[in-house]
C-alpha cells in the first residue's frame, strides 16, 4: 500500500528537522502533489518565523562565581557533618573501649596509656598543626 | 583550550577549567531556559541552580555526551522539580523579556516574539521541550529522548504536533487557546 499526504506530511517535518533525508520517492511526490509541495513551503516559512525566538543571552560572569562560592559553602558544610559524625562515632568507640578495659581490670593499664599520651602529645602536636596547615593551603616551611 | 580539555581537568578538581567551561555554556543553558519558562527572572533563577548542581556534581559527569547536552538536563530536571513545587511558574508573565535580549528588534519582530511566545505558552512543557530542543538546539531525536527520559517515538509525535499547531496558528487557522 503506497503512501498517504498525511505520511508524506509528516516525513516533511521530519526532513526540514534533518531527522530524514530527501530521498527520490518523496522528491516524485512532492513533484506531483501541489497539496504537499504547498505544506512543504508553509512547513520552510513556519520554521524561518520560529527562529525571532532564537535569542542569545549575555555571560553572566558574576553569576558563575556566586554559583562556586555557594558550592563552596555547600561542600564545607557537608564535610562539617561528615566530621562531626566521624568524630562522635570514634568517641563513642573509645568510651566503649574504656569503659569494657575498666570493667574486666584494666584500670591501671589505662591509667599508665593516659600519662604516656600526656608525654608524648606535645612532641606529635608541630607535626599535626604542620599537616592540618598543609591541609588548609597555608605557606609551611 | 578545547572542551575537552577543560572537562578532564575540571573532573580533576581545576576551578578555573570549569569556571570557562560554564562560562561557554551559560548563554545555551539560560537561551534555552527563556525558551521554556517563557520568564527571564524563573529562567534566571533555574540557570543559577544549573550552574550550582554542576559545579557540585562534575565528577558525576561521563563525557559520552556533549557537555552542554548535560547541563540542559540538569536544568530540564530543575524546572520539572520546580513545577512540581509551584504550577504557577507555567503562566508566569514576563513584559519585558523582548526588550532585554535584543533592543534592536523591529517592531514587527516584537510582535512575531510576542506571537510566538504566546503561542508556546499554551503547550504542556512536556510538549514544549521536544520543540525547543529540535528546533532551537538542533539535538537530534534520540538526544532529546535522553534528555526527556522517554521513548524517541514521543519525541518525534510531540514534536509533529508542536509543529502542526504552530503552523496552524501561524496560517490563521488557530485552535490555540484551547488547552494544548
Amino acid at each position: 500500500m503506497g503512501k498517504s499526504c498525511e505520511n508524506y506530511k509528516d516525513i516533511l517535518i521530519d526532513i526540514i528537522y534533518e531527522e530524514k533525508d530527501f530521498n527520490k520517492d518523496i522528491k516524485d511526490h512532492l513533484k506531483h502533489c501541489d497539496n504537499c509541495m504547498k505544506y512543504y513551503k508553509e512547513l520552510k516559512d513556519t520554521k524561518n518565523r520560529l527562529n525571532n525566538l532564537n535569542t542569545e543571552p549575555p555571560i553572566e560572569y558574576r553569576k558563575i562565581s556566586k554559583a562556586f562560592i555557594k558550592a563552596d559553602e555547600i561542600k564545607k558544610k557537608k564535610s562539617d557533618i561528615k566530621s562531626l559524625f566521624v568524630f562522635m562515632l570514634l568517641s563513642v568507640i573509645f568510651l566503649t573501649m574504656v569503659v569494657t578495659l575498666a570493667v574486666n581490670g584494666f584500670s591501671k593499664e589505662i591509667i599508665y596509656f593516659q600519662i604516656s599520651t600526656y608525654v608524648i602529645f606535645p612532641f606529635i602536636l608541630p607535626f599535626m598543626i604542620k599537616k592540618r596547615a598543609k591541609k588548609e593551603g597555608y605557606d609551611v616551611k | 583550550m578545547n572542551e575537552e580539555i577543560l572537562i578532564k581537568l575540571s573532573k580533576r578538581g581545576d576551578k578555573k577549567a570549569l569556571e570557562k567551561l560554564l562560562q561557554m555554556n551559560y548563554s545555551i543553558v539560560k537561551g534555552y531556559l527563556i525558551k521554556m519558562t517563557l520568564n527571564e527572572e524563573v529562567a534566571d533563577d533555574i540557570t543559577q541552580e544549573t550552574m550550582l548542581k554542576a559545579i557540585l556534581n562534575i565528577k558525576k559527569y561521563k563525557p559520552k555526551a556533549k557537555f552542554s547536552t548535560w547541563l540542559i538536563t540538569i536544568a530540564t530536571n530543575t524546572y520539572k522539580d520546580q513545577l512540581r513545587k509551584d504550577k504557577r511558574l507555567v503562566y508566569k508573565e514576563d513584559k519585558d523579556l523582548v526588550d532585554d535580549i535584543d533592543v534592536e528588534k523591529s517592531i514587527l519582530i516584537k510582535s512575531e516574539f510576542e506571537e510566538i511566545k504566546e503561542i508556546l505558552k499554551e503547550f504542556s512543557y512536556e510538549k514544549r521541550m521536544p520543540f525547543i530542543l529540535k528546533h532551537y538546539y538542533d539535538y537530534s531525536y534520540k538526544e532529546i529522548a535522553e534528555i526527556m527520559n522517554c521513548p524517541v517515538g514521543t519525541v518525534r509525535s510531540r514534536l509533529h504536533y508542536c509543529i502542526k499547531k504552530i503552523k496552524k496558528h501561524m496560517e490563521g487557522g488557530s485552535d490555540i487557546g484551547k488547552k494544548l
